[in-house]
């Protein structure tokens, strides 16, 4: 009994010790690489925003801007970050990324708006969707175009005035409820912009 | 007492003749799944050779004081906070790769190549030894996938590109069979692998 209760604090030491030195060595990686992974995400996104935001980002800067995020999220839980498109000191566009959930998993798309609220450009960043059937929608332009010009008012709905890629019918209603998301998400900007 | 014949003896034997992806057939998933391009082979090789020969380091540093009842949890943990240092690592210094290789980097904590090594050798075996052990499995490692890689992407693309440059081009006339880069490929490949690697080494036992 002696020697049991012995060899069980023993085990009980050494794997608490093995953790604790694990878990400290990984706080500190995470804490060196964490600023450094934000940024790269950032750096993407804003990427990304000035390729759904095409010809207005010219002598333009992209800024986050958190606060309309905060205002968006709360009518559009999808929203996950805001990106102004400032000239002039004028916001002159809307980069919004929100996820979507798609056939394998939660896409991430950067859906482009300008000033009037009109759709100027959509882009899927991330996806895990099919290899040859549902990832078209990321390269299909035909499919993606669609979008262009869409706003709040419209109905944005696959078989309304959307027409699905064959056979990348699941996908295409994610992509289309993204854009969705991001009407609504702008619309919420707005109405937050002028309440404030 | 450092026995340098026996340090490159630990090191040679990864390489070919206990190749663990060719001869030891451990750790195929992710070989398979990521040799569809040479460029993954060199990030996926070099990520597991770094989490093998740290691992082993440790391992082997502090094996007097691992009780043999709880090793294999303690490996696990070990494997793991290295896997995690390469992931945030490679996410914030090379996030383009991060994404192509996805999944794959945090399998690394469940390839056997390396719980088998650190069960099986630096266990048992002097830091020194461990280490050169981790540097040829490692390299061995390597080597398939890059083989691998290398086949697959020429015969599957036409050509093979690395870093954004292309190291080699069949000509125009060589139509693209695109069942290299798609998985019967891969079995294909690696049989070949296997056979030619088994023949080499038995010819030079002989």
């Amino acid at each position: 009994m002696n020697s049991i209760a012995k060899k069980i604090i023993t085990y009980a030491i050494t794997l608490t010790a093995v953790t604790s030195i694990a878990s400290g060595s990984l706080a500190y990686t995470y804490s060196i690489t964490k600023d450094r992974i934000e940024k790269m995400k950032i750096a993407e996104q804003v990427n990304a925003v000035k390729e759904v935001c095409n010809g207005e980002t010219e002598g333009s800067n992209i800024s986050k801007d958190d606060g309309a995020l905060k205002i968006a999220s709360k009518y559009e839980e999808e929203a996950k970050a805001v990106y102004r498109v400032n000239r002039d000191g004028k916001t002159v566009a809307y980069g919004i990324l929100v996820t979507s959930r798609g056939y394998g998993g939660p896409m991430n798309i950067m859906v482009g708006i300008d000033a009037q609220g009109k759709v100027i450009g959509v882009k899927v960043i991330e996806q895990k969707e099919t290899p040859g059937l549902g990832d078209k929608v990321t390269a299909s332009n035909e499919f993606l175009k669609q979008f262009l010009g869409k706003s709040v008012d419209d109905a944005v709905e696959v078989k309304k005035d959307i027409q699905a890629v064959s056979g990348a019918t699941i996908s295409s209603k994610a992509v289309t409820r993204g854009v969705r998301s991001a009407l609504n998400a702008f619309k919420a900007i707005k109405k937050g912009g002028q309440d404030g | 007492m450092v026995d340098l014949k026996r340090i490159g003896h630990e090191f040679y034997k990864g390489l070919f003749r206990e190749n663990v992806v060719l001869v030891s057939l451990i750790g195929l998933c992710s070989v398979l799944a990521v040799s569809s391009r040479f460029e993954n082979g060199i990030y996926l090789g070099v990520a597991a050779t770094f989490v093998l020969i740290f691992s082993e380091l440790l391992v082997s540093a502090i094996r007097k004081l691992i009780p043999k009842e709880i090793r294999i949890p303690i490996f696990i943990v070990v494997i793991a906070s290295f896997v995690t240092i390469v992931d945030l690592t490679m996410q914030a210094y090379s996030p383009s790769m991060y994404k192509v290789l996805g999944i794959w980097i945090p399998l690394i904590v469940v390839n056997c190549m390396i719980l088998g090594r650190v069960e099986v050798f630096a266990y048992r075996e002097p830091i020194i030894y461990s280490i050169s052990d981790a540097l040829g499995m490692g390299t061995g490692y390597t080597l398939a996938l890059l083989i691998m890689g290398f086949v697959r992407e020429l015969l599957g693309s036409g050509k093979v590109m690395a870093f954004g440059r292309t190291i080699i081009s069949l000509p125009s006339a060589y139509e693209p069979a695109s069942v290299f880069i798609l998985f019967p490929g891969a079995f294909l490949t690696f049989a070949f692998l296997i056979a030619i690697n088994r023949w080499l080494t038995s010819r030079g036992e002989r």
